[in-house]
């Protein structure tokens, strides 16, 4: 039996490893470069601020968050195509609103052709949209509702050059 | 080697004649394997370099084996909650920068859902097979469960004030590193489990695994199990032990995305394997309220 999983595994990984040899795999790798994706997603994230109340602010949540990959095989972290990330609070708007600020952000998207693709509601304050190409923007509250964020994910991109190491260790 | 040796021996090219020395063939094997070690360094010093917010800590770095390393997004020593993400097969320190964005996603999730200080530490600390093909036995996993117990353990140790909640995340063989550290007489200090897309855990149901301070009546409520559905990883699952998103295994399941295809109708997509971390991915939240100790929010 183990033997016939092994084989069934083989095959699997084959595939795995053939994905990566050809540069593009199975998942799409938009034609553009990591900071290209990074630009865009930053207009939609700035684009769904514009959508809430105007008293509406980003806040910074983390540093700048970098690219995670899109593919796993043959150690390929630091070279394959990786997606852009976004994370940041938002501020200025009271907490008695966040079920009607998760509700304009939908309204938003919807009328631009996204499609809700994580929607927790009433569970929890959150709910997730994505494109067409593979961008994708999460609304949420802290779950004491108190903070507002959003967050995103950009299209698999290309990674650019590696800068140069400078000086040695 | 000398400073000079390598200019010379690459000058003078691997033949004399029509023959490949001896000495050659296992100078370069030498300079191949230092080349690997130095860019996994460098890899180290430019991730280090390349964030402050939140701040990255080099917990652990050796030149053994492939290279390894261990760096903490955010202080562990006085975080409420504390992740550790072990990644899977084909991990090289090369690639550390990739993994700590993923630590660095699952931060910025937990803290959007519950606020409170953490850190999610990006293990890199033992030698994963470098493909499944390796990964199909549980010899590398052996190996990494006693430094992986030991990290959890000093984690523990070192931690100020009241004790944190620590959580473990597996992913790909990662997880069968995980389940190897809690079972087979060994016992993992965390109070739960996470298994992303295993190819098996080296046990066949939860009661086999061993969290320190946590009964073993308990283990369904604190070990978590997730597998996209068109994840190939699907077809491995059998290879280390049953899958833990099995039926019969009994962890706590959550959603991920199921994204393209299926595993049954053969149309694997490869990108499953990897989108754990997508912003559109319900395994982002759930991993971020499992973190949190949210656990009643899981689903």
């Amino acid at each position: 039996v183990r033997l016939n999983q092994l084989g069934v595994a083989l095959i699997a990984v084959a595939s795995l490893t053939s994905c990566t040899s050809n540069g593009t795999g199975w998942y799409h790798v938009n034609k553009v470069t990591i900071g290209q994706a990074r630009q865009q997603l930053d207009d939609y994230v700035k684009e769904s601020v514009a959508a809430l109340p105007a008293a509406a602010r980003l806040g910074p949540l983390i540093g700048d968050s970098g690219p995670i990959p899109c593919d796993d095989s043959d150690g390929a972290l630091s070279t394959s195509p990786a997606r852009a990330q976004a994370d940041n609070w938002i501020t200025g708007l009271p907490s008695s609103g966040n079920a009607e600020y998760l509700d304009a952000f939908v309204a938003h998207w919807i009328t631009k052709g996204w499609r809700i693709v994580d929607d927790p509601r009433p569970h929890l304050n959150y709910v997730a949209v994505a494109n067409s190409v593979g961008y994708s923007l999460v609304l949420a509250t802290t779950l004491d509702g108190l903070r507002l964020s959003i967050g995103g994910s950009s299209a698999c991109a290309s990674r650019e050059p590696p800068e140069t190491p400078s000086g040695s260790l | 080697l000398s400073a000079k040796e390598p200019t010379q021996l690459e000058r003078l090219g691997p033949t004399v004649g029509d023959i490949v020395t001896p000495e050659w063939t296992e100078w370069n094997r030498k300079l191949n394997a230092l080349r690997k070690k130095l860019a996994g360094i460098e890899a180290v010093a430019q991730t280090l370099n390349g964030q402050q917010d939140p701040p990255l800590l080099l917990l652990g770095l050796q030149n053994t084996g492939n290279g390894r390393a261990i760096i903490s997004s955010g202080n562990p020593d006085t975080a409420a909650n504390v992740a550790t993400y072990v990644p899977g097969v084909g991990t090289n320190l090369t690639g550390i920068g990739g993994g700590v964005n993923r630590s660095n996603k699952m931060y910025a999730t937990a803290q959007k859902m519950a606020g409170a200080p953490l850190a999610v530490v990006t293990w890199f600390g033992c030698d994963e097979p470098p493909d499944l093909v390796h990964g199909a036995t549980e010899a590398d996993a052996k190996h990494a469960a006693p430094l992986l117990d030991a990290f959890q353990a000093g984690l523990r140790a070192t931690h100020q004030g009241q004790p944190s909640h620590n959580t473990v995340i597996g992913h790909s063989y990662g997880t069968t590193v995980v389940g190897e550290s809690a079972a087979h007489g060994r016992s993992l200090d965390a109070n739960d489990i996470v298994f992303l897309a295993s190819p098996g855990v080296t046990v066949t149901d939860v009661s086999q695994l061993h969290l320190v301070g946590v009964g073993s009546s308990q283990n369904s409520h604190h070990v978590y199990a997730s597998t996209a559905q068109g994840d190939p990883i699907n077809l491995a699952a059998g290879i280390n032990g049953p899958s833990p998103t099995d039926l019969g295994f009994d962890a706590t399941g959550f959603s991920s995305a199921p994204d393209e295809g299926s595993w049954y109708s053969f149309d694997w997509n490869l990108a499953a394997h990897s989108s754990y971390w997508e912003a559109r991915n319900p395994s982002l939240r759930n991993i971020g309220l499992i973190i949190a100790g949210r656990r009643s929010e899981v689903g």
